[in-house]
């Protein structure tokens, strides 16, 4: 029989600690070598959840049972933040039965398994993804197709009636029957065909829009990376401005980190669009981009992304309409757009609440105008 | 106070630990992280008026559950079979899976869990449960904590006449 001493001496030197534990669960000896036992409880289900669900069975351990082996358990307790492997045996000493439970610290060996493992599934996942959103998206285009097939159908009906009515005027003046208004008929109808068939060149417009949106949804769900907020924002304005007279203005706030981990596509997708409604409304005023800390429920850490137009250049554009100044975007369907800006805010306030995120658009004389949604993040600790 | 182990188990990337953190911590995060071994918490919570401690254990993904260590089942009543709702291939090995789990437990408490519902539409969702193996028992989201306290709920009130 080997002795407690031999025992100690063997494991202290292996990175390990050794720990004998009596038949009703408590502590016996320890040689403290990863962490101190002598101010712990003496019963040892209570130094943490992992003994506490399996001590029952530890104890039925017999002395010819074969060692009970719990391999790679990531930080049991406080004083054990690395990778350990626990072993458990029942051994025999001076007469007496004991669990011998011996704690190895392979943190170092552990920690290369996992950025191996780490690498490995992350590439997986992410070409199990990108199959995923391909044939969702495949999907998606068949039903979308047949939608804008059945719109043409419907627009080329309307036009037959319109020819055909115009047709039946033509023989009805030869006729002579003038008992109603056909000019003004046929003027009816143009405008309404004109309608038709703006709606659904504006529809394949929004179902265009849908597609590369869900696409983003998906990918940027996996997605999140380290990059800096202001390169990307500052990029941005490089790549649309071109030849344009407005002027951005970028404000930080200082609790906001330089470098930080989020849906970089997701952000840059909105901003896109963002800004280049933001050109077609201002060609000559001042576009203020502020990034400030905001309070969220669905994220430890969020800013709010506000842009502001001034309106300087208001005379060269209509007044914005109620519905994106008021409330109505922010309780309004999809379906009830009005302008390509309404519907494209329409998306983007979409796009922003299905990632639990908040939007808003206000304007104060119709022709300035602020619009702010949030985005979650993660610190680089 | 009556203790249960239930374990979370399936493939890898599925979310068993988005949920254990979302259940144990409130917290949630995108980033994934894989699970190399165990990680074990508790946390109680009352099942019909009587306190239970959910001794969860967190164990790493695998793609067949017979990869991993029969010791991690020592002592445990229940088990959560998680798989996600965007990857098929989580799905591959369910029926042959929980007959594995089931000559391993028994008499144990068995859920079959698709995550990642906020991922995807309600059409979706149905799609892949109606081309299952085997019945889920409950959709849920760690991002969203959807279904996520009720899942203990639910294996905590069978634990107690289990």
């Amino acid at each position: 029989m080997q002795s407690l001493e031999s025992y100690k001496y063997d494991r202290i030197k292996k990175h390990a600690q050794f720990i004998l534990i009596d038949m009703k669960g408590n502590l016996v000896d320890s040689c403290n070598s990863l962490f101190e036992t002598r101010e712990k409880e003496t019963e040892v289900k209570e130094w943490m959840p992992l003994l506490e669900s399996i001590v029952n069975q530890v104890l039925l351990l017999e002395m010819d049972s074969p060692e009970l082996f719990l391999p790679k358990i990531q930080a049991p307790m406080q004083e054990l933040k690395g990778f350990y492997d626990f072993s458990f045996s029942k051994i025999e000493m001076d007469e007496r039965q004991f669990i011998l439970w011996i704690i190895y610290d392979n943190t170092k060996i552990y920690k290369d398994f996992f950025s191996y493992q780490q690498n490995r599934n992350e590439l997986v996942l992410k070409n199990q993804r990108i199959g995923v959103i391909q044939s969702v998206l495949q999907t998606k285009r068949k039903k979308l197709n047949s939608q804008i097939q059945r719109l043409n159908r419907f627009g080329t009906i309307k036009r037959n009636y319109y020819e055909l009515i115009s047709s039946n005027d033509q023989n009805e003046n030869r006729n002579g029957n003038t008992n109603y208004n056909s000019s003004q008929v046929n003027e009816e109808t143009t405008s309404y065909i004109t309608e038709i068939e703006s709606t659904i060149s504006h529809l394949q417009d929004v179902v265009e829009e849908l597609v590369i949106l869900t696409n983003v949804k998906d990918i940027s769900a996996f997605e999140t990376k380290e990059f800096q907020i202001c390169s990307l924002l500052n990029q941005i304005v490089q790549n649309l401005s071109g030849d344009s007279n407005v002027d951005f203005n970028i404000f930080v706030h200082s609790d906001i980190p330089e470098q930080l981990i989020g849906s970089y596509i997701y952000l840059k997708q909105i901003i896109i669009g963002l800004m280049k409604e933001s050109y077609k409304l201002e060609s000559n005023g001042l576009i203020q981009i502020n990034l400030n800390p905001i309070k969220l429920k669905s994220s430890e850490n969020s800013l709010l992304i506000e842009f502001k137009l001034s309106g300087e250049d208001s005379t060269s554009r209509p007044p914005l309409s109620n519905y994106v100044t008021g409330n109505g975007i922010m309780n309004n369907s999809l379906l009830n757009y009005g302008s390509e800006l309404e519907l494209k805010l329409s998306i983007i306030q979409k796009f922003v609440e299905s990632h639990d995120g908040i939007f808003k658009c206000e304007s104060n004389n119709k022709y300035n105008l602020l619009v702010a949604f949030s985005f979650p993040y993660e610190r680089i600790d | 106070m009556i203790s249960k182990k239930v374990i979370l188990t399936g493939s890898f990337g599925v979310g068993k630990t988005s949920l254990f953190n979302k259940f144990v911590y409130s917290k949630f995060s995108d980033k994934y992280l894989t699970t190399i071994g165990v990680k074990v918490n508790k946390k109680v919570i009352k099942v019909g008026g009587e306190e239970m401690s959910i001794l969860l254990w967190d164990i790493a993904g695998e793609v067949s559950q017979d990869k991993v260590p029969v010791s991690y089942f020592l002592g445990a009543s229940g088990i959560i079979y998680v798989f996600d709702l965007t990857r098929a291939v989580t799905t591959k090995n369910m029926k042959e899976d929980i007959e594995y789990l089931r000559r391993l437990l028994p008499n144990g408490v068995i859920k079959i869990v698709g995550n990642k519902s906020d991922l995807v539409g309600q059409d979706i969702i149905e799609k892949v449960i109606a081309e299952l193996a085997l019945p889920c028992d409950l959709v849920t989201s760690a991002k969203t904590g959807e279904n996520v306290e009720e899942l203990f709920t639910i294996i905590g009130e069978e634990l107690l006449v289990a």
